[in-house]
């Protein structure tokens, strides 16, 4: 069964929820925790109005960094009345936000949406995927001598990435996408120290602004080797770096972006993967 | 809450923030503080912050460090920094100074005078608020912020070559989140903007304008990506094709810059100054309107504004299903939105071949009475088994989200021709404006209509074959009760029938209708009707004379403009009853301009001889 967490939300959150899904959900009421790990949960359910603005931002931020880069939709309840901008929201880390003032019938449908099973991969994703999985996993042991776990991946159904730093490379060539990687700031300091070999202590953000280009350039440029002479063949971009969560990437049309989760000592980070034939086109 | 009022306080000292921040907020300024560089960027990413209050040593990087990046940043390197550091460290402040810091601050100092300090900087910031253009509202115009307008010599930015007014947009790829935009120059073409949104060539990108007039949204493509360094934000070249929208903000942001330049004449500038609203871009989407039980046609046209709020939550919809396990179907990414639903690109399991998903609306799928024709109208058009028509493979509900997988067309719609070549006054044209009389002859025979003929719905796959597609809102006419009533207004504004429109009872003549108003935009490159909203453009279907088609693209033959007149005409009855005619007459037109032109170019003779 479906289970759904509503932090610090009025009885009336919990009535609509109870009513519009009955007891195909299982809701929890809890008070805000950011340690909590919200892996079991298939959504979580915030309001607007019981607290400050800023504090409901930090702690939408902190529910999304628990949720370790899962696939976990992140609500957010608007009282009626409430004025506030949504794209702070959406840069915390809300997947939705959703007003009192929403025909009902429309908030059904979009919490409906966003329960629906994930989709498994299909078997031609996976032959470009498996070569980035088994990339990623190769060069962090031999850049830094540590071992990542893939553990999942999933379909995100937004061009957004959250975390602390992330390195993008294009793709280009018989395929075309992107491939960006994202660490929280702790496990990007942690992982650049050990491939530049220096204490976490001098990592500085010239260190890591270059470290993840690097690395990035590398799990790619390590991947592509498997495409040499197969129609997933591509070219490399030159790395960018970004700072800072919520932002956008521009991932081709029509085109599946895989998010793969791998674990480091406990820790989570995220790569994705959108990569799609070109299709010459007819008369 | 203003820019100016907000303070971003970093020091590694959980104390003196509190201390600081509590005086600060006293004095009425709104502070955010952070411990060091990571959570600073956050702050700055959430909050319009107008001064930065740094220290020396964060808890992550050095302050300097901060500020070389900060200065490295195009979106962020013009808010004001100032050092604020212990009294030990003084002997930096040339370096801060070398950096771009626009002040350098020591500790302990008397709470009063940092109040004082900080108010005399602010004020030396943004010293002309005042000066701040204001609408009739009182408000401040986003196209012209503080810094566009005042006389900031005293701020490092102003030395800085700066050949624009700061223009500011919001980009988006999903038109949920949006990303600030700085728009570097921009061309009848299009705009040089720099964004954190990062972008691959030939991507598209909803880019969100300001004006007096509202808020404007319009739909460009990527042509190029500017990196310059890894830390600084990406440049976007993104281009407006034929985009009537994008010529008129063009004009507006050119006599934004005219108005600011001394050397323009006052004549131009007035010109410029004024120029009309971008054009209701919405036209060419379906409408699906109950009558409501209303009488009055006034009524029945008023609600058909366009309905931005609820195709907001559609959107919303149909983007929780990306990347989602539909019964057998697995929904891989979101193509767009056709009338009534979402459209994915879908792969089905089962039978292992990508299929097109329809999602239909929350709206529609809400009523039963709807559920039941849609049910009952799929399994019809299933049995439609033409090479010009896109099949139905199936129809699905899971958890009431109802849908159907069909027939996938890769291939570009009439619409995306028309961009792309201006008109289609070809051979080529006319052979399809053939094939889709002979399809809609044969849904006639199955006394089906289409009800949303338009170039949109009309796509050439990649091998070239010519296939009408979404069915979605199509009708079985009764042949036991001919003359039923429609049970609301269905179609798209540009090339709805007049007969759709005031509720008559409509038959195949309809599509004949829309189909001539579609074939009058393929072979002019305009639609027959524009107006500033859809009520306008209705009201001219229903009262107003199209100009000719000769008028609008010369090169256009008499014979061909005649038959798409006749084809829209507003009495059916004065139309083409059959598409027979229409084939026939075509046909021989067809041989006439073989003949005379024996191969020689592809273009139709201007005349009908």
């Amino acid at each position: 069964m479906n289970k759904i967490i509503l932090y610090d939300c009025s009885q009336e959150v919990t009535d609509m929820v109870n009513n519009l899904f009955g007891k195909k959900v299982a809701i929890e009421n809890s008070s805000f925790d950011a340690q909590r790990p919200l892996q079991e949960f298939r959504m979580v359910i915030v309001e607007t109005g019981s607290k400050k603005t800023e504090q409901l931002l930090q702690e939408i931020k902190a529910l999304r960094y628990a949720c370790n880069f899962r696939n976990i939709p992140i609500i957010v309840m608007k009282k009626k009345g409430d004025t506030y901008p949504n794209n702070p929201y959406l840069m915390a880390g809300a997947t939705e936000i959703l007003s009192w003032e929403a025909p009902p019938l429309a908030c059904r449908q979009i919490l409906q949406g966003y329960l629906i099973p994930n989709r498994k991969p299909l078997d031609q994703e996976m032959e470009y995927l498996t070569p980035f999985i088994d990339s990623t996993k190769h060069i962090l042991k031999t850049m830094t001598s540590m071992d990542a776990e893939y553990k999942e991946l999933y379909f995100p159904s937004d061009f957004r990435i959250f975390g602390d730093v992330s390195g993008i490379v294009g793709l280009s060539g018989k395929a075309e996408g992107n491939a960006v990687i994202t660490f929280c700031w702790d496990l990007a300091r942690k992982v650049i120290s050990h491939m530049m070999r220096v204490t976490e202590d001098q990592i500085n953000a010239e260190f890591i602004h270059d470290g993840v280009g690097e690395l990035i350039n590398m799990i790619s440029g390590f991947a592509k080797k498997s495409f040499v002479g197969k129609p997933y063949h591509f070219e490399l971009s030159i790395p960018t770096v970004v700072m800072g969560s919520g932002h956008q990437i521009g991932h081709p049309e029509e085109a599946s972006i895989a998010l793969l989760i791998f674990d480091v000592e406990k820790n989570s980070f995220a790569l994705q993967v959108c990569l799609k034939l070109k299709i010459e086109k007819g008369n | 809450m203003s820019e100016k009022n907000e303070i971003l306080l970093i020091n590694r000292d959980k104390g003196f923030l509190e201390d600081m921040a509590g005086s600060l907020r006293q004095a009425e300024f709104k502070v955010h503080t952070a411990f060091g560089m990571h959570e600073a960027l956050l702050a700055l990413t959430f909050y319009p912050v107008g001064l930065i209050l740094c220290d020396n040593v964060l808890q992550d990087v050095t302050g300097y460090d901060f500020l070389r990046f900060l200065k490295n940043d195009p979106l962020r390197d013009s808010v004001p920094f100032v050092f604020f550091v212990p009294i030990n460290d003084q002997g930096h402040a040339f370096k801060a100074f070398e950096l771009g810091a626009d002040d350098f601050l020591v500790y302990p100092m008397e709470v009063e005078d940092f109040v004082s300090r900080i108010k005399e900087i602010m004020a030396l910031q943004y010293p002309a608020a005042k000066e701040i253009p204001v609408d009739g509202s009182g408000k401040a115009s986003p196209l012209l912020p503080a810094d566009t307008t005042t006389p900031p010599q005293e701020r490092r930015r102003a030395k800085r070559k700066q050949p624009l007014p700061n223009l500011k947009v919001s980009l988006s790829r999903d038109e949920i989140l949006w990303m600030p935009g700085r728009i570097k120059n921009f061309s009848l073409d299009g705009m040089l903007v720099i964004t954190s949104l990062l972008g691959k060539p030939g991507v598209s990108l909803i880019v969100k304008f300001s004006l007096p007039q509202g808020v404007v949204t319009i739909k460009g493509h990527i042509k190029h990506v500017a990196f310059d360094d890894f830390r600084q934000p990406v440049g976007l070249g993104v281009t407006f094709p034929e985009n009537s929208a994008w010529r008129e903000i063009n004009d507006y942001f050119t006599s934004l810059i005219n108005s600011a330049d001394p050397g323009t004449s006052k004549k131009e500038s007035c010109e410029q100054q004024t120029p009309s609203p971008p054009q209701w871009t919405g036209a060419g989407k379906t409408v699906f309107l109950p009558y409501q039980g209303s009488e009055g046609e006034d009524f029945l046209l008023s609600d058909s504004a366009p309905r931005t709020e609820e195709e907001t939550y559609e959107s919303r919809f149909y983007h929780s299903l990306v990347g989602k396990q539909l019964g057998s179907y697995k929904a891989v990414c979101f193509i767009g939105s056709g009338s009534m639903g979402g459209v994915f690109k879908g792969w089905d399991s089962a039978l292992e071949r990508e299929v097109a998903l329809k999602v239909i609306s929350f709206e529609l799928s809400s009523q039963e009475t709807f559920r039941e024709m849609f049910i009952k109208e799929a399994r019809l058009i299933s049995k439609l088994d033409h090479p010009n028509i896109a099949h139905i493979y199936s129809i699905g509900d899971t958890d009431g989200i109802l849908f159907f997988a069909m027939e996938l067309i890769a291939g570009e719609t009439l619409s995306d021709l028309i961009i792309e070549h201006g008109n289609l006054n070809t051979l080529k044209g006319l052979d399809y404006l053939l094939t889709v009389c002979q399809t809609l002859d044969f849904v006639r025979q199955k006394n089906i209509i289409h009800r949303d003929i338009k170039p949109e719905n009309i796509v050439i796959n990649d091998k070239g074959v010519l296939k009408i597609v979404d069915f979605g809102v199509a009708k079985k006419i009764d042949v036991n009760a001919p003359g039923e009533m429609p049970e609301g207004i269905v179609g798209s504004p540009l090339y709805i029938s007049p007969e759709s429109i005031s509720g008559h009872v409509i038959d195949h003549r309809s599509d004949i209708y829309s189909l001539g108003a579609t074939f009058y935009h393929v072979f002019t490159g305009y639609p027959p009707f524009e107006g500033d909203d859809a009520k306008t453009i209705l009201l001219h279907h229903l009262n107003s004379k199209s100009r000719p088609l000769k008028e609008r693209n010369p090169k256009v033959s008499v014979f061909l403009s005649r038959v798409i007149e006749k084809m829209m005409a507003k009495d059916p009855q004065e139309r083409y009853q059959n598409y027979k005619t229409i084939v026939q007459e075509l046909q021989s037109f067809r041989s006439m301009v073989i003949q005379a032109k024996k191969k020689k170019n592809s273009f139709l003779p201007g005349t009908g001889q």
